[in-house]
């Protein structure tokens, strides 16, 4: 198999082969429902809402509440490998596969991707809208007002040149991005993230650098890319590079998953970063110092003081057999 | 000067000028650069650092830690230590009992209420690896599974939810824990 056909099959699989997932339950926002899926005999699966059993699938995955709690779909496999989007207990349309369904921020509208004769549309409401380049493709994005439907593509140039990725908002191309730093080969897209007032978009570029040396079965078996990072022995893991706004950040160790936190006026952003076996906050772009180990973020949305700005990041850092809370402001 | 050593001064001075913009406006390659490197990037203040807790040298190691950090309220903390061959939970500086192995701690949104997932029992042999799950929750153990899902608070706080399986004669059995109960 070619290298492109391989890391091509790697990406679809990656996005429709997540039926496999840890299945742990989760909670509707309002915290009153709950749902998890649970296997039955014969390798069937239900989803359980509320303790109620939904009808007999191949498989069930990704549950989602909508933001009021009001909604729940999930994907589900039909025999013969057709799947399905369940929204709210009824079936829509069948498809040869579906990504995970999001909700709108006002909880009346519902989008996915779906294939259908080996080409993928958004599905936004039940009808069928958009044809999307899926391969590199993350999930359809409501933006914070609700107004608009993005998604990101990932386009891999093999060779020396450089990653692009297409910002697609309501069907039309609104941003074009082109990256010196992301530049291997084998990359994937995730945690794509707006913040509040919906002006940036933060997202994590991903390449994993022995992926290509994996048999094509043992890589999907891996489920994407993160597992096959998680391989022993296979340095160098894989790389993160963090893109907000349109501008790359250095390249980071791809051991510590990246999440992107934005300030909540949307001035400021921040997130921890992990390279040479050590951890650092980064914030606005500027690294912070060093650290063992940096544990997760928070901007504070609450003023400490009169002389301090209102949000600054806080987190936790172990240096050696310390512990620190470490307050960084932002001017 | 002979006209050869006159071209030759005036190719290296021209050579010099050439690379002059080069050197002293890139300073950093792209890849030093990161980002902000469009917009110049505002110097940030010096971050305040505080001494929550150190390791007690009692410990040999330490592993995944955890944090709560709220808008009100006193901050939380926790993190996996190894103590000889076993490893322990301790929370905001208590120690919690000791199992063979500790991970995934999570502090509720409120930060009341605590959990993590302990291995009880963990042995290999020739049939393979054979290892007991328990969760705990608030100091208080659950029952054991041979798999066991990561522990879910409910927004609120007030529930937690987590998946276990568990074998019991012919047929593996997956179970819902729901605040406690099966």
């Amino acid at each position: 198999m070619k290298e492109s056909e391989y890391a091509s099959q790697v990406k679809l699989e990656t996005m429709t082969r997540e039926f496999d997932d840890d299945g742990q339950p989760v909670f509707s926002p309002d915290g009153h429902h709950w749902a998890y899926r649970a296997r039955r005999k014969k390798n069937k699966e239900v989803m359980l809402l509320d303790g109620k059993e939904s009808a007999e699938f191949e498989a069930v995955t990704n549950p989602v509440f909508s933001p009021d709690s009001h909604h729940f779909a999930y994907r589900a496999k039909l025999k013969k490998n057709q799947e399905v989007i369940l929204l709210d207990g009824k079936e829509t349309t069948e498809f040869d596969a579906v990504t995970k369904p999001v909700f709108s921020p006002d909880s009346r509208r519902l989008a996915y991707f779906a294939k259908h004769e080996k080409k993928w549309h958004m599905i936004l409401d039940g009808q069928e809208g958009l044809e999307i380049e899926k391969a590199g493709s993350y999930g359809p994005l409501f933006s914070p007002d609700g107004l608009h439907l993005e998604y990101l593509s990932l386009r891999m140039k093999f060779g020396f040149k450089p990653w692009e990725v297409s910002e697609i908002r309501d069907g039309k191309p609104s941003g074009l991005h082109h990256f010196e730093n992301c530049r291997e080969r084998s990359a994937s897209l995730e945690s794509p993230v707006f913040s509040p007032d919906g002006q940036k978009l933060a997202y994590v570029l991903w390449q994993g650098m022995r992926l290509g040396e994996l048999p094509y079965e043992e890589a999907v078996k891996l489920r994407g890319f993160e597992s096959v990072a998680a391989i022993p022995n296979q340095e160098p893991y894989a790389d993160r590079c963090v893109v907000v706004d349109g501008q790359e950040s250095k390249i980071y160790d791809g051991t510590l998953r990246i999440e992107v936190k934005f300030s909540p006026d949307s001035q400021h952003f921040a997130y921890a970063a992990h390279r040479h076996k050590n951890s650092t906050v980064v914030a606005d772009g500027q690294e912070g110092k060093l650290y063992d180990n940096v544990i997760g973020g928070v901007f504070r949305d609450v003023a400490v003081g009169s002389d301090s700005p209102s949000h600054p990041f806080v987190y936790l850092a172990r240096e050696g057999r310390k512990f620190y809370r470490v307050t960084q402001p932002l001017p | 000067m002979s006209q050869q050593k006159r071209i030759f001064c005036l190719g290296l001075i021209a050579v010099v000028v050439w690379l002059m913009p080069v050197t002293s406006s890139t300073g950093a390659s792209p890849q030093q650069a990161g980002a902000g490197e469009k917009n110049q990037p505002i110097a940030l203040p010096a971050a305040k650092e505080e001494l929550l807790t150190e390791l007690p040298s009692t410990f040999d190691k330490v592993g995944d830690a955890s944090w709560m950090f709220g808008n009100t309220g006193p901050d939380h903390y926790a993190y996996a230590a190894k103590r000889g061959k076993k490893w322990l939970m301790v929370v905001d500086g208590k120690e919690g009992p000791e199992f063979v192995e500790v991970d995934s701690p999570r502090f509720s949104a409120d930060g009341q209420h605590f959990a993590y997932r302990a291995v009880s029992q963990k042995a290999e042999s020739a049939g393979g690896l054979f290892i007991r799950w328990k969760m705990v929750v608030d100091g208080a153990e659950g029952p054991q599974f041979e798999e066991l899902s990561l522990p879910v608070f409910n927004p609120d706080s007030q529930h937690l939810a987590y998946r276990g399986k568990r074998t019991p004669a012919t047929e593996a059995r997956e179970v819902l824990i729901f605040d406690g109960k099966e």
